[in-house]
Order: C-alpha cells, then sequence, then structure tokens
C-alpha cells in the first residue's frame, strides 16, 4: 500500500450530494444570476466612481443636508419640517430626488467609439475579490489581465461583427454594450411610471433576470434591480435619464430607506435604498439593496441578501448574500491601462477572435 | 500550454441540439446566447465538486464555495478556451481559487484531527458551519495524514488533491491551476515524499529523487 492509496482512503467516506442538494444548488445559482444583473460579459457586478465625474455644483446641491445625514443616519432636520420644527426622517423620495439633481448635473461626455470603459469591482460571495475589466465603448471589445502571466498580459476578446447591431445575439446586461445602452437609455421616456414600465417591456433592460430564473418581470423586486442595474452604469447612462432613473425608484411599491446606514462590501459608508420580495414555498426572503454614497447619494454598489426558509437541505447555507462594490469605472483610451497609469505596451495584447462562432 | 490565452473557436453546435447532447465546450458556447443552458453545466459537474470541496474544507461550506465557483465560471464564461471539450478542469482551478480564501479552515481541521483523532469536517447530519461535533475517524493512519496535508505548501496540496482526489490527470491538474506540466510533476513528487514520509507503516518504496543527486 502506497501514500496514494492511503490518502484516497482519507475522508473517502465524504457523501456525494444527492439530487435534490444539486437541485437547490443550480436553484441558488440561477438566482445568483439573475441578481447579478448586468454583468454578464461585464464581470463581478458593480461598478463606479462617481467621484471622478463629481462636480463642485453636484456636490454643493445638498450639502447641508447630506453633512447631518452622515452624522445622524438618515434622521435629519431639514428646512420645512413638520409644523413643530421637529427634525423627520428624510424618505426614500428625498433621498432620490436629492440623487436624481446631482446625477443630473453630470458632465455626462460621451466617450469615443475606440475609447475604453475601466471597471474595478470588490466583490463578495464565498469569498471576496477585486475584478477589473475594459469594455471598449462600441461593445466590439472586451479586455482583462491574464491572471496568468506573470507580467502584464492583456487579453481582448472581440466579439466584432456579432455585436452588430440586428445581429441576433443575447444581451448579456447592458453593461457589455455601452455605446448602443446609450443610445437606447436616451430613448427612455423620463416620466417614472413610464420608464419602469419600458424597463420591464423591452428585452434589452429586461436582461437575464427575466429570462433567467423564476423572479416574475412584473415583481417590484426586478423592477428595482432593473432599474440599480442601469444606476451602475455611471459613464454611459445619459445624466438626465439616471436623474429619472433614481426618481422611479421611489415608485416602486415597496422600495423605501433602510433605516440604518449600510455599509458597501468595501467597507465605504452608505445609505441603503431596499427591495423585499418573498415567494414560493418553501419561502424564499430575498433582500435587494442599492447603497449610495451619503454625501452624494451616487451609486455605490449593491447587496442580496436572500434567505431560504425550508431548503431541505440540513441547516446549511439557509441564508446567503451577494455583494458588490464599484469601486472604479472611468474612461482610459487603452485596453489594460488604468487610470493615469502606463499604456502596456502592444506586445503585451493578444485579441482572440470571437466573431466567427455562432 | 496556458488554456485561457488560446482563440477559442469551437465548431457551432447545431442550433437546435439539447443542451444535454452538447459537450462542454459547446454548452458553453451555447449560453453565451442563453445564460439559462449553464444550468446544464452545474448539474454535470456540481457534484464531483461538491464532494471534492466537501472532502476538503467540510460540507457547510461546501455549497459556498461551489457556488460561487460556477458564478465565476458564468462570468467567465467567455474566456473559456472552447478547444477543450471538458470543463471540469477549469472548473477546479476556479474552485481551488476560491477555496484558497478558506485555507486557516482548511488547516485548522486538518490540525484538530492530527491532535485529537476527531475529524471537524467529518459532520454529522444536520450540524451547522460552526458545529464541533465532528466524529472520530476510522482510518488509523488519518491523524498523520492530516500533519501531512496541513505541512504542504498551498500549491503542493492543490496539486496533491487534485490528482488523488479529484482524479485528474498531469495535464489536467496543468491546465486547471495554470502551471507548467514540469511543475506539476515536481509538486507532486515533493507532495507524495512529505506524505510518505509521515506514514512510517508504508513499505518502502524507492523515488526517483532518491537516486537522484541534488
Amino acid at each position: 500500500m502506497d501514500e496514494l492509496t492511503k490518502l484516497r482512503e482519507f475522508r473517502a467516506d465524504t457523501s456525494p450530494p444527492d439530487d435534490e442538494h444539486l437541485t437547490a444548488g443550480a436553484g441558488r445559482l440561477v438566482t445568483q444570476i439573475r441578481g447579478d444583473g448586468r454583468a454578464g460579459r461585464r464581470l463581478a457586478g458593480g461598478r463606479l466612481l462617481r467621484m471622478t465625474v463629481a462636480t463642485g455644483a453636484r456636490r454643493a446641491v445638498l450639502a447641508g443636508l447630506t453633512a447631518a445625514a452622515v452624522t445622524a443616519g438618515v434622521v435629519v432636520a431639514v428646512p420645512g419640517g413638520d409644523s413643530a420644527g421637529r427634525p423627520h426622517a428624510l424618505t426614500v423620495a428625498e433621498i432620490l430626488d436629492a440623487a436624481a439633481t446631482n446625477a443630473a448635473a453630470a458632465p455626462g461626455k460621451e466617450p469615443g467609439a475606440h475609447q475604453w470603459l475601466y471597471t474595478r469591482d470588490y466583490g463578495c460571495w464565498a469569498s471576496c475579490r477585486t475584478t477589473e475589466d475594459w469594455f471598449r465603448y462600441d461593445g466590439n471589445q472586451d479586455a482583462f489581465l491574464d491572471p496568468e502571466a506573470k507580467g502584464v498580459h492583456v487579453l481582448i476578446n472581440d466579439f466584432g461583427a456579432l455585436n452588430e447591431p440586428g445581429a441576433n445575439r443575447y444581451v448579456e446586461g447592458p453593461g457589455a454594450r455601452p455605446q448602443e445602452t446609450r443610445r437606447r437609455m436616451a430613448e427612455l421616456p423620463m416620466e417614472p411610471h413610464a420608464l419602469l414600465k419600458a424597463l420591464r417591456d423591452d428585452p434589452y433592460f429586461a436582461d437575464v433576470r427575466t429570462k433567467f430564473g423564476s423572479l416574475p418581470a412584473s415583481s417590484p423586486m426586478a423592477a428595482f434591480d432593473r432599474v440599480v442595474a442601469l444606476l451602475s452604469l455611471t459613464v454611459p447612462a445619459p445624466p438626465k435619464l439616471t436623474a429619472a432613473l433614481y426618481r422611479s425608484l421611489a415608485y416602486i411599491p415597496g422600495v423605501h430607506l433602510l433605516a440604518k446606514p449600510m455599509k458597501d462590501i468595501a467597507g465605504r459608508p452608505g445609505l441603503a435604498v431596499e427591495a423585499v420580495s418573498v415567494q414560493g414555498k418553501p419561502t424564499t426572503t430575498a433582500h435587494s439593496y442599492l447603497i449610495l454614497d451619503p454625501k452624494t447619494y451616487a451609486y455605490r454598489g449593491k447587496r442580496l441578501e436572500v434567505r431560504e426558509s425550508d431548503t431541505r437541505i440540513p441547516k446549511q447555507n439557509r441564508s446567503w448574500s451577494v455583494s458588490s462594490a464599484q469601486l472604479a469605472y472611468v474612461v482610459v483610451d487603452h485596453p489594460g491601462q488604468r487610470p493615469g497609469g502606463p499604456v502596456p505596451p502592444p506586445s503585451s495584447i493578444t485579441v482572440r477572435d470571437f466573431a466567427h462562432d455562432g | 500550454m496556458i488554456a485561457s490565452i488560446r482563440p477559442s473557436p469551437a465548431d457551432p453546435p447545431a442550433p437546435h441540439a439539447a443542451p444535454e447532447t452538447l459537450d462542454d465546450a459547446q454548452l458553453i458556447g451555447r449560453s453565451l446566447d442563453e445564460p439559462e443552458v449553464f444550468a446544464e453545466l452545474y448539474h454535470r459537474h456540481a457534484g464531483e465538486l461538491l464532494r471534492y470541496v466537501a472532502r476538503r474544507l467540510g460540507p457547510a461550506l461546501a455549497d459556498d464555495v461551489v457556488g460561487e465557483t460556477f458564478l465565476i465560471a458564468f462570468r467567465r464564461r467567455t474566456r473559456y478556451d472552447r478547444t477543450r471539450t471538458k470543463a471540469l478542469p477549469w472548473l477546479y482551478g476556479i474552485a481551488a481559487n476560491v477555496m484558497s480564501q478558506h485555507r486557516r479552515s482548511e488547516l485548522r481541521a486538518y490540525r484538530a484531527l492530527a491532535r485529537t483523532g476527531v475529524d471537524p469536517v467529518a459532520q454529522s447530519t444536520g450540524s451547522d458551519a460552526d458545529s464541533v461535533d465532528g466524529k472520530v475517524t476510522a482510518q488509523a493512519s488519518a491523524p498523520a495524514i492530516a500533519a501531512a496535508l496541513r505541512s504542504l505548501s498551498e500549491g503542493d496540496r492543490h496539486v496533491l488533491l487534485l490528482f488523488a482526489w479529484a482524479d485528474l490527470s498531469y495535464e489536467e491538474v496543468a491546465e486547471a491551476l495554470g502551471i507548467p506540466l514540469g511543475t506539476v510533476r515536481s509538486r507532486l513528487n515533493r507532495a507524495r515524499r512529505k506524505m510518505r514520509a509521515a506514514l512510517p507503516d508504508l513499505d518502502p518504496i524507492p523515488t526517483p529523487e532518491t537516486s537522484r543527486h541534488g
């Protein structure tokens, strides 16, 4: 008997999962992929750095109000409170309106077709990781760093003709084709109810969550998640539409401001707007959070918490959560280039053709 | 040599072929347009991965680790080298990465087993992640194996256990971990040598290394 045989006997009684267990796991994956929203080709969810485009005007808009909000949670005194002059809790509508006002003041300059949107996200599920991706604005290429390379090696996936308008191709989240997404967003109505309806009915924006999984497209949480997915697209989104998106959240039934501040998964302070979904039997309760910068109310990240009341899996994974924080989302000129960083030399770039597989 | 940098064209499957008739690469290709077929990949491979991860980290962590593995795989599916018809090594590689974040927990369990003979990872059904019950291992050599596993470097342990528990070939281990074949061989040799040293009751087997100098 050799050491490998001994090793193979070690914990050999670990039982394989049964069918019920696998079915539950597959369901969890589907829920997560659905909750992943605009990700798809965009990797780990989240995108941000509104701060990089923040203007003095935007910051000033609600300076008095937000300073108090930071120190006192969300219960602050605002001018024109109740008749007795007592402070009142900011409503979700007030917060979202402030967010909208700030968002509308962003420059919103459209990137060039061959510029790249650099994203850096921090996300956690069973483990936590930072991911970086580059999306060419025209949507025909995305790029990432080869994790196995010793030095810098930039890999580019070229989707070419597959991404031509009219190509019969599933759209994986609006983040994957920024230019087209901006064009489509610009055509959306600004009135909140009409906007929410358009997002529900347009397959482009309906996204994976209604094609994949069991959350009904008409449910408030699906509406909430669709809006949050677009709010994360801080760079390609037209500012006025972003403003309309923020305001529309207040019109989704049940969407409310969380009473306590909530840090994003990267540990930055934030305010959370929440939607709750209870469905199925056994019951699955999901809490979806949009986390906003407490000063500018810009998009910071999101969090999904799911509790399964009876999975028939012995007490394990009765609840789980997935979070992402957008650490950077800015325009750069070259794939593999970080903001302010060097341009990777051509010798470090490999382009892979994805255009002829369909 | 590095799987992920190859161009990834694959023969396009018949447009309406049922997902279960596709190989892994075709399935992944199909999932670019129809994400729901990715669930088929889970049904194909999650069982094996769950058992492997449970064997290393315990059943409580296995669901989360494997769930995340498939989520990462889903997000990276455009990066999959579709000249490879079997996705399992790729999935094991992602899982190894996720598991690395739970290394302390894995090592703690080996340590406990080595000291007490009780394996915290072999939980009775129904116990939760923080449970301290385990069971006394039936294998006499288990404490020594646990001690040896604990003494290995992270990289060596991945190679050894992918080979011994996941039954991957040398080439598949190399593909999974993104390392050269020669590195797989040298890590496996080193890891086996340590295991052998920890198990004094084994028949002495001369190793290639002992006949080499240096």
